[in-house]
């Protein structure tokens, strides 16, 4: 399956310039988001970041589906 | 340390021991006490019997990263309850420096005499007259202030909202760079200044010096561990480049960006006002834009900004999330250009651009104007600077402007405007709204950042309490919220720098300490004023109309909220 990765702020720096923060990541049907987040070798931890796939955040044993748009935040505290 | 109390009909100043059971308290939790023990809590908080009361935290004074601020407080015109507001800036600096740990105003001016600006020096408090600047912007009074008193003063000042004694008017302190634009912006404090006939609190530290510390070499040593945990902490580096406004794209992702009044949670203009965008617009035009500003001395973070025009002009300085929140994406401006001419027109009035934002989206549910007319919007500001009636009202905040223009969707608790989360999308903040004494307020217990489900009713209330004490424990230490992180990280260095600082011998637990008591006080404060559990909810068409795109209500049980502040295990 292939999910849609979108990287914002500090993390948008960790993938090729000119990619827009957008990536697509091909990944075996069932992964969970752990193995996302393996795929992607960010430098932040896991602890470090706010996941989301449609409006609602997820942890790392969810599953994804082929389609999804994660979205993947540094965790802030707020504004 | 003193206390100074400023008696403003007679125009004279006590100096006073610092009573024994306030020593243990600073910023809001000093204020809380102050106003159980010595405020009516049914005065009229435009009346004489209120106080104004400014109180720097128990750790400022030491250029402390992100630790200055300088609380604010008194009974609130707008919510009829407790407020306390904090700030950045250098008043909460320099008050110390004169040996102040809190500043008490009492009674008013004598109208006939005119605006005055209380002076403060070593050698004491001086009235002098202020006039001129009746009915002047917050910036330009503050230029002009800075010319008469010096470039080295710190100054709290109203604009034409606090002189009007309009019920959303703050108050404005000088950052570093002495633009005055960090505000005590919530629940109406510059009316309460402007009605006391102040125009200005001057303060003049030269003479005076850092309060003293009883272990210097301890003192250093947690600072040293807490700067290193701050700095190495990848929310500094979020802040720093992105600042407050990497929200933006968050909220708008978990659906909880307050859009055209509330109405819907995700903005279809949300990229072009993100913080992302907005670090784009800074770096290229250049100029006086900065994308990283300190608003305080000595803060490592610099999570404040210089937005410039094309010509590399400054427009606003700093552009925040709330304010984006609650000026862009709840009107439907999709321009920072825009958000940025709003902010400073409304900064230069001396009003809360939260309470304002809420109170153009109520008036454009209204029809009073089109949503994402950004021309129409400014307009509408300038009618507050006029002082007209329609001015006044939208001057008064976004429950006032909904009684008088008939709409049902307005986004206050405790008559205050809700700030840029959606408490239908984020449960456990939407419990900090309703149950906070202070009125809808994010900076009492956010809780964005905790990795729970937000739509689900359940875990909301222990969320919002747990993020309720940790806050109102770092506004007693006058500790930025983003300080919390570093802190957090390093959590001993609370207890060792208040250790340190007065040769207490505090535990681990202190800042929790801190924040019960300060809860306590205030809802003791509030029970008098004749608060109830009624009080503490959201507006009913909240728990009734569906967010979109969660379609979520807010549903957290009300019995469930009653209990948030049972201290017992």
């Amino acid at each position: 399956m292939t999910i849609t990765v979108r990287l914002h702020s500090i993390l948008l720096g960790q993938i090729p310039h000119g990619a827009g923060g957008e990536l697509a990541l091909a990944l075996p049907d069932g992964a969970d988001v752990a193995s996302a987040l393996a795929a992607l070798k960010l430098t932040l931890p896991a602890e470090a970041l706010i996941l989301v796939v449609n409006h609602r955040i997820l942890r790392l044993q969810d599953a994804l589906h082929d389609g999804d748009v994660l979205e993947v935040f540094p965790a802030i505290s707020g504004g | 340390m003193e206390v100074w109390r400023v008696n403003l009909p007679e125009q004279t100043l006590r100096r006073e021991a610092v009573p024994e059971h306030w020593n243990s308290l600073g910023g809001r939790g000093l204020l809380a006490q102050i106003m159980v023990d010595e405020v009516p809590a049914d005065c009229d908080p435009l009346g004489s019997h209120n106080k104004l009361i400014f109180a720097p935290g128990l750790l400022v004074g030491h250029m402390l990263s992100s630790c200055d601020r300088i609380s604010v407080g008194g009974k609130s015109p707008l919510t009829g309850g407790i407020k306390e507001s904090n700030a950045g800036g250098s008043t909460g600096l320099l008050l110390t420096h004169l040996g102040i740990k809190a500043l008490i105003l009492e009674g008013q001016l004598n109208g006939a005499d005119g605006l005055r600006v209380l002076h403060l020096s070593v050698d004491g408090a001086r009235f002098d007259p202020a006039g001129d600047l009746a009915g002047l912007g917050v910036y330009e009074s503050a230029r002009r202030l800075a010319e008469r008193y010096g470039q080295k003063t710190a100054i709290a000042l109203i604009g034409p909202g606090g002189e009007m004694q309009l019920t959303s008017a703050g108050i404005q302190n000088l950052d570093k760079d002495r633009v005055p634009s960090r505000i005590n912006a919530r629940g109406g404090l510059g009316a309460v200044m402007g009605a006391k006939g102040l125009k200005a609190i001057v303060i003049d530290a030269a003479g005076g010096g850092k309060p003293p510390v009883a272990d210097l070499a301890a003192f250093r040593a947690a600072q040293k561990a807490y700067n290193q945990a701050l700095l190495n902490h990848p929310q500094t580096a979020v802040y720093r480049d992105f600042g407050t406004a990497s929200l933006v794209r968050l909220c708008n992702a978990l659906g909880c960006l307050p859009t055209r009044n509330f109405s819907n949670g995700q903005f279809e203009g949300a990229d072009p006002i993100s913080g992302e965008v907005m670090r784009e617009t800074i770096l290229r035009r250049g100029g006086q834009a900065d994308p990283s500003h300190a608003c305080m001395a000595g803060c490592v973070i610099r999570c404040s900004n210089i937005f410039a025009g094309e010509d590399g002009k400054s427009l606003v300085s700093p552009l925040e999330y709330e304010t984006i929140g609650l000026m862009g994406s709840n009107l439907a401006l999709d321009s920072l250009d825009s958000i940025a001419r709003l902010n400073y027109e409304v900064n230069d009035l001396g009003l809360d651009s939260i309470e304002i934002g809420a109170a153009l989206g109520v008036a454009a549910e209204a029809g009073l104007w089109m949503f994402g007319d950004g021309a129409h919007a400014l307009e509408l500001v300038g009618e507050i600077r006029q002082g007209t009636p329609l001015g006044r009202v939208l001057g008064g905040g976004a429950a006032l402007t909904g009684r008088v223009l008939g709409v049902r969707r307005v986004p206050v608790v405790k008559n205050q405007a809700i700030s840029a989360y959606d408490p239908r999308a984020i449960k456990g903040t939407g419990v900090t709204y309703a149950t906070t004494p202070q009125g809808a307020d994010h900076t009492a217990g956010l809780t964005v950042r905790a990795k729970i489900d937000h739509t689900s009713p359940v875990g909301q209330v222990a969320a919002s309490r747990t993020a309720q004490v940790n806050n109102a424990g770092y506004d007693t230490l006058g500790a930025c919220l983003f300080a919390g992180f570093g802190f957090m990280a390093a959590i001993e260095t609370i207890r060792d720098l208040l250790n340190a600082r007065y040769g207490w011998q505090v535990g681990a637990d202190i800042l929790q300490v801190l924040g019960r008591r300060t809860i306590s006080l205030e809802r003791e404060f509030n029970r008098r004023a004749g608060f109830t559990s009624a009080d503490d909810r959201l507006p009913e068409w909240m728990r009734e109309e569906p967010l979109a795109p969660l379609n979520t209500v807010f549903d957290v049980p009300e019995a469930e909220m009653d209990e948030i502040y049972n201290w017992q295990p």
